[in-house]
């Protein structure tokens, strides 16, 4: 399997509570597919988007990505494995203000070893995935939001990692921006074999992926 | 390769926001022009009174005596000065000033024999030295006192109840000997009603001797005279003629200490506030998987480089300052003249550099420790 959660919880403590988002929860996901996580709001999905990206670490149990243990790693290693295998998507793009599309794409590149010649190959084929190539010397606040999401996913992919999570990718868009984000979703799963998460509220996005699971107070109750 | 990337991204992060960066540079520009202009003058504070094996020169005065109008020995004491064992050459000096008190841009005249001029190896730089030894009221002037007043050859100087015609401008190997008009022993004597009269004695000794074993004869030579005398190396001197002038300088010792302060808590202070500014960015880039060292690098060098910009931009400031300003603090008839030098210029620069970079440790530690979920919720 490409990601396996063995009896996973999450627990923390708000003031005297304690709340316990995510509660011995199994499942397992495998390479190439994808998956949408639905579920009321306070169910879960993205505490659990967050532990497979593994920006976030379990109170208990086993948590396995890409063939490693994510839970071992120490902050600094997370960091090092992040930059190899997730591609991070988030609902409000959270692209840098100050930094072209394509500096913003180039982001991931800088931790790796490349030659300025290679980065600008490979940014300008991420731009060129999501149709953007001519607005690679815009500033985000020259974008529109479904411009600003794709650049955000040329941004994930562009390292190449082989897990893509999604937060409400298209909860700040307009149905038509939505549409082209989640064919472009589809066809990176298609075309690249990249294995997708998905948090969505939305039914119609869910219907994209191949797997819909539902989530509520912390535990799986459907798996279609 | 990663680290310079990083650091490139950090200079991009700063310069995109260079309104910001600007307003911390101007700061710690403010703050290193301080600091330049206080170290300019403690460093010429310390040449001038700092004593080296190699310096050979000593001041005949007389005794207990601080001021040059009060310093009144007979130009006689010439002759028995030189015949002391170790001494070199003497050169009888009249020295009369506008202001004996502590101020800035004192105009001091130098009464020496025509004869003394080309021992001083001053380069002449406009005028004629022949001219100097030609006419009686002709004065040799230096270069910073010619710019201070604005001074050309041919005009006349009047201070301190003297006129003189300025014959030539001249540069000289030390900064002091550039604020002061030369002119002829006898006119100055003249002019001041005291002919055979001089201030003081310069004495250079000769090689291998000691300074204070040839000081003492000269003072045991001149001991029956009819003016008892004090002779000091001359640096000596000047720390005891000008020790008003040391006490000044020396307090501002502790405005420079306010100037490092200063920018330290500017610098920390404006990447603090960015630091906290860029929380969710810096969640954003952990996120992407740049580890808790990668965004101290990237803080650590933001605050090197307002550290830097900012001692730059405060010690060019500071040079033009004190270059074209030509600021020289006298007292008592002893000049201090404030000359910057490369060295004093770097050691600002790399003062500013890694209080720029003290100041950005805790800011990069706070930046690196924040968790990342915790900051992509936070409001800003």
């Amino acid at each position: 399997m490409f990601i396996t959660c063995q009896n996973i919880t999450k627990s923390f403590k708000k003031g005297d509570q304690i709340i316990t988002p995510l509660q011995a929860l199994t499942l397992d996901l495998e390479k190439g597919s994808f998956t949408a996580l639905m579920g009321p709001s306070g169910s879960g999905k993205t505490t659990l988007l967050n532990l497979l990206a593994g920006i976030d670490s379990p109170s208990s149990g086993r948590l396995e990505v890409a063939g490693t243990d994510i839970t071992r790693l120490s902050r600094s290693q997370l960091g090092a494995w992040r930059a190899q295998n997730i591609g991070y998507i988030f609902q409000l793009y959270h692209l840098v203000p100050v930094l072209t599309a394509y500096e913003n794409v180039e982001l991931p590149l800088l931790l790796q070893p490349l030659s300025a010649a290679e980065r600008h190959k490979r940014v300008c084929t991420a731009l060129d995935l999501v149709a953007l190539s001519d607005r690679a010397e815009h500033f985000p606040r020259q974008l529109s939001g479904g411009q600003e999401q794709r650049v955000a996913i040329a941004r994930a992919i562009v390292a190449d990692p082989p897990l893509l999570v999604a937060d409400e990718p298209t909860g700040d868009l307009d149905a038509a921006s939505a549409k082209a984000i989640l064919q472009l979703l589809r066809q990176l799963v298609n075309d690249l074999g990249k294995t997708i998460v998905m948090v969505t509220h939305d039914a119609k996005a869910a219907a994209v992926a191949d797997r819909i699971l539902h989530l509520e107070k912390g535990q799986l109750v459907s798996d279609i | 390769m990663i680290t310079l990337n990083i650091l490139k991204l950090s200079a991009r992060l700063t310069w995109r926001r260079r309104f910001g960066a600007m307003l911390t540079c101007i700061g710690v520009a403010s703050g290193a022009f301080l600091m330049t202009v206080i170290e300019t003058m403690q460093g010429t504070l310390t040449e001038a009174t700092s004593l080296k094996p190699e310096d050979r020169k000593l001041v005949v005065y007389r005794e207990n005596r601080f001021c040059p109008f009060a310093s009144r020995l007979p130009d006689a004491y010439t002759a028995r000065i030189a015949r002391v064992e170790g001494v070199a050459q003497v050169i009888p000096v009249r020295v009369i000033v506008n202001n004996c008190g502590t101020s800035l841009g004192v105009i001091t005249f130098r009464g020496l024999p025509a004869e003394a001029l080309p021992g001083l190896k001053l380069k002449l730089i406009e005028g004629s030295l022949e001219a100097f030894g030609q006419r009686g009221d002709s004065a040799v002037v230096g270069q910073r006192l010619a710019q201070r007043y604005g001074l050309k050859v041919g005009q006349s100087l009047d201070a301190a109840g003297i006129r003189v015609s300025v014959a030539a401008i001249v540069s000289a190997d030390e900064a002091k000997n550039e604020d002061v008009a030369y002119v002829k022993l006898d006119f100055l004597q003249q002019s001041t009603r005291s002919l055979g009269i001089v201030t003081q004695f310069d004495v250079l000794v000769k090689e291998g001797f000691d300074l204070k074993v040839v000081a003492q004869a000269i003072d045991t030579e001149l001991h029956g005279g009819q003016e008892p005398t004090q002779t000091r190396p001359e640096k000596v001197f000047v720390a005891q003629m000008a020790r008003r002038l040391v006490e000044l300088i020396e307090f501002t010792r502790w405005v420079g200490l306010a100037a490092v302060a200063a920018v330290l808590a500017i610098v920390a202070n404006a990447l603090m506030i960015e630091v906290r500014g860029r929380v969710k960015l810096n969640a954003v880039l952990m996120t992407l998987g740049y580890q808790p060292g990668h965004i101290r690098l990237i803080v650590l060098a933001e605050g090197l480089a307002l550290g830097l910009f900012g001692g730059l931009f405060g010690l060019i400031a500071a040079w033009l300052f004190l270059h074209f300003g030509r600021f020289s603090l006298s007292t008592d008839g002893v000049t201090l003249a404030f000359q910057t030098s490369p060295q004093r210029l770097f050691l600002v620069c790399g003062i500013c550099s890694l209080l720029g970079l003290l100041a950005a440790v805790f800011p990069a530690m706070v930046a690196a420790r924040q968790s990342i979920v915790a900051s992509l919720s936070a409001e800003r």
